[in-house]
């Protein structure tokens, strides 16, 4: 079954509304497990361009360093959070914890062979 | 010995109809697809000593699970895809079953991707932040947009080329797709034209070089009048053409319906001048010489001629001088039509959609009407232009095409035995 993980804070909110209006789907259908590659199909330009939507709405700069960090939509979610509200900021009383470990940059071209964060880490 | 190519496929998306059908019917009743531009947002039109256009008003995308390209690319590229799904369809080609290397695509562009061209340009200079640029920009305006699209759409994995020359782009795609196909390059060959760059920045540029016409801004659909005394510059107009090329060989192999067959192709520069083409007509009656030597007519054999006739005042007068150079007093005889008189004049498109008038025309015997030729023009007299249906049997028609940059660019279509 599926988390509603963080669905609630406003900043989900605005990230579930972007990424519907991106994708064309209701934001009730996506889930913070749910990997943009694997889960979402998003290519890697697609990739880049939802994370211009995401910039924009946000009116931040995502630096390329920071791309491999962004492979699920909970990632996304804790990665503005961080950026917006400063390190160690609580999300619905989840702890912000540390995305990706391993994760590396996406490169634009080639699909990277880095899976995503487990998705049994984030229930 | 060359290969023959006959055309066995139709599409088209244009200001009187999406849909060959349509199009064609429309065609025949001489509607006009020119309308008043109400506005480009919140630009204000009446600032524009043009506000004449032909729009594609009825142009719907596919819904995304029957197409998953339409979103990711340009109105014209849209277009493009569209004119190409009908064409397929109306070829009969089942592309499971074809080869995808011995199938090609040529595209004819002539502006390409300005709407979103325009729109992120507008973006940078307002925001003065790069990164607010859509990554999807440069894949959208690289003028190769529509051929790739096409490709990935539809499985072609031959020749892949843009040819951008003004207003005769898509002539040249049609041609060049016959050359692959002599060539033996390719079985199939899809053959497009598209723009769809009436916009403010395009628009106005137009207007400042003082090509449109701005006499008939009250009354659109008078605006557009090839060979008329009263025109005074051309329309602009948005759409897409596509013709299914095919070695007649692989045609007959698979029963394909043919509606001609293409004979003949040329391509000549004036080296003359950016915009104007050369006064005496010379460089077109080259061309046009070049292009009959080319399908092995001569010029008692033609019978019918889609004209350029893009309704300004050069222009018309030294298309005539041309093909009169060519055919002499039998000008007067052979039919000619001006397709632009009826929905502008669509760039890099107008080169196929005046080939698909030419293929149906020799088809049906039928030859739609060119519309407000109402004082006929003495300097370019044409009477074998009417603007009333003709019905005459058609054997040999050329396709006219004229680009800015000297670029002349004739086809030559025959009636398939």
């Amino acid at each position: 079954m599926k988390s509603s993980f963080n669905k609630s804070s406003q900043l989900s909110q605005q990230v579930y509304h972007t990424l519907g209006k991106y994708l064309q789907r209701d934001p009730k259908d996506l889930h913070p497990e749910d990997s943009l590659r694997d889960d979402l199909g998003l290519d890697s330009l697609q990739t880049i361009e939802l994370v211009y939507e995401v910039e924009s709405a946000f009116d931040l700069q995502i630096p390329d360093e920071d791309f491999g960090r962004l492979t699920t939509i909970g990632a996304v979610i804790l990665y503005l959070d961080e950026r917006l509200h400063g390190q160690g900021s609580t999300l619905s009383g989840h702890q912000a914890t540390p995305l990706a470990k391993n994760s590396r940059p996406t490169p634009l071209v080639k699909k990277t062979k880095s899976r995503p964060t487990s998705k049994k880490s984030r229930t | 010995m060359t290969a023959r190519v006959v055309i066995t496929g139709l599409g088209i998306v244009s200001p009187i109809g999406v849909g060959v059908p349509t199009f064609w019917k429309s065609a025949l009743h001489g509607k006009t697809g020119i309308t008043a531009i109400s506005s480009f947002g919140d630009f204000p039109m009446e600032s524009y000593r043009s506000r004449v256009g032909g729009q594609v008003s009825d142009f719907r995308l596919p819904d995304p699970s029957e197409d998953k390209f339409s979103s990711r690319v340009d109105r014209y590229a849209q277009f493009a895809l569209a004119a190409t799904r009908e064409a397929i369809q109306d070829s009969g080609l089942d592309l499971e079953k074809e080869s995808a290397e011995r199938m090609g695509v040529m595209a004819g562009v002539g502006m390409g991707g300005m709407m979103m061209g325009e729109r992120e340009l507008t973006t940078l200079y307002q925001s003065r932040k790069p990164h607010r640029v859509h990554p999807n920009f440069i894949p959208t305006i690289t003028l190769n947009s529509a051929s790739v699209i096409l490709a990935l759409a539809f499985g072609a994995k031959g020749p892949n080329l843009t040819i951008s020359t003004a207003c005769s782009s898509s002539i040249h795609s049609i041609g060049q797709a016959m050359q692959a196909i002599r060539l033996n390059q390719a079985d199939v060959v899809i053959a497009s034209g598209a723009d769809a760059s009436i916009t403010p920045l395009v628009f106005a540029g137009f207007c400042s070089l003082r090509a449109l016409s701005t006499k008939y801004n009250d009354h659109p659909d008078q605006a557009s009048r090839p060979f008329d005394r009263g025109r005074d510059g051309f329309v602009m107009g948005e759409g897409a053409g596509t013709l299914i090329l095919e070695s007649l060989r692989h045609a007959t192999r698979r029963k394909a319906r043919i509606y001609a067959e293409l004979a003949g192709y040329a391509a000549t520069n004036e080296a003359y001048h950016m915009v104007i083409p050369r006064e005496d007509g010379s460089d077109i009656a080259r061309t046009v010489s070049l292009a009959l030597k080319d399908a092995g007519v001569s010029p008692s054999q033609v019978d019918y001629v889609n004209a350029h006739a893009t309704s300004t005042v050069v222009g018309d007068d030294v298309e005539v001088k041309g093909l009169r150079a060519v055919f002499g007093k039998r000008l007067n005889t052979i039919m000619v039509n001006a397709t632009k008189s009826l929905i502008g004049h669509t760039l890099g498109a107008a080169g196929a959609i005046g080939t698909i008038v030419s293929a149906l025309s020799i088809q049906t015997g039928t030859i739609h009407p060119t519309v407000n030729y109402d004082d006929p023009d003495p300097h370019c007299a044409l009477p074998g232009l009417s603007t009333k249906v003709q019905k005459k049997s058609v054997r040999v028609g050329l396709v006219n095409a004229f680009g800015f940059g000297s670029n002349n660019a004739v086809l030559v279509l025959k009636k398939f035995s």
